[in-house]
Parts: structure tokens; sequence; C-alpha cells
């Protein structure tokens, strides 16, 4: 077991964020009622 | 030590791990105790007596140095310790890391580290392996890693 030195003292750890690593969205966020769709729309030749 | 200091940023210090071959590739274990590391999510301590909240009495919670030659030495010392001391032998390992780790939840600080509820590492040297294995730990456990020990 790795020799840390004599106890000091407890302490509660929160942190606003959490250490992890983020998640990259596996697919684009739908488009919300209102917005307009990134998908562009086929222009008429 | 029976009033609890509230701390607002995760504790970091250093720590080594072995790289065995986990089920989805090389994954991160701990250095005596085995303790594989989740990839994306926190480890969380385990103890018979307390939980996962490390007691200020005992041993038990996440343990990390708070001085990157101190872990360097606690795994050159225990690299050369009696077989038994291991659950799973460096030797046999496919590779040997030493990096920053972050610890948060329930902890207790020690004079030269601390122990703690949660953690994660941090970013990651190899101290043994290549740039592949490099590669592959750093799509795992999205840190950070370099293929080369950190520089003294």
């Amino acid at each position: 077991m790795a020799d840390i030195g004599r106890p000091e003292r407890e302490i509660d750890v929160r942190p606003s964020e959490l250490p992890l690593p983020r998640e990259l969205p596996l697919e684009p966020a739908a488009p919300r009622p209102g917005n307009p769709s990134p998908v562009e729309e086929p222009v008429p030749a | 030590m029976s009033r609890r200091d509230v701390v607002r940023e995760p504790l970091r210090g250093w720590r080594g791990w072995q790289v065995v071959a986990g089920h989805d590739g090389p994954a991160l274990a701990s250095w005596c105790v085995g303790a594989v590391w989740p990839a994306r999510r926190a480890l969380q301590a385990r103890c018979s007596l307390h939980g996962s909240r490390p007691a200020a009495h005992h041993l038990c919670g996440i343990h990390a140095f708070g001085d990157r030659e101190e872990a360097l030495a606690y795994l050159d010392r225990s690299n050369d310790a009696a077989p038994l001391l291991f659950v799973r032998r460096p030797q046999r390992a496919l590779g040997i890391a030493i990096g920053r780790v972050s610890g948060w939840g329930r902890a207790v600080s020690h004079t030269r580290g601390w122990r703690s509820e949660f953690a994660y590492p941090y970013d990651l040297h190899l101290l043994r392996g290549d740039r592949a294995l490099a590669q592959a730990l750093a799509g795992r456990y999205a840190v950070e890693v370099s293929p080369f020990p950190p520089d003294t």
C-alpha cells in the first residue's frame, strides 16, 4: 500500500464540475421547434 | 479530526497504474490491489468495513501522492517487492503508467498525499509501452497520454 504519510484532516471535496471527460454527442441535436433546421434545403435548379 | 472542511476544487495527486488487457482493449489497473479503472466514469473506493468513504484511521480509499517523485519512487520500490504484494504482476502488464489523478467525494488528506472516495485519471505518461498503447488509452479514457515518461 502506498505510504502517503500520516492522516491530517478529513475533507469533503465537492467540485462544481466533476473532473470526468465530457462525452461528445453521437448525433447532432434535433432542431427545437421554432428554430431553423441546420440542414440546408435543396435549391431548385 | 472531527470537523470536515469543504473543498470546491478536485484534489490532484500522482499515482501509478499497470496497463492490463481488458475486455475492450488496454485498461488501467491499480498498482497493487488490481482494481480496474472504468473508462469515462469515476472509480469509487470500496472497503468492507467503511464502504466507499475513506475512514481517517484506516487505509481505505483511493490513494494518491502529492508529489510526482514520491509516486515514481513508490513504483520503483514496490516493483521489486515480494510477488504476493500484487494481485497482478507488473512484469506481465502491457505497460506501466504514471500520471496525475483527480480525487473527490469524502477524502482524507495526509502529510504526503490523500485518499478519496472517487477518482479519475487526469493525464498519463507511459513508463513502459509504446505509441499505440498510449493512443489506445487516450481513446478509452479520453485523457492526454504521453508515450514518454514525464520530464524530470
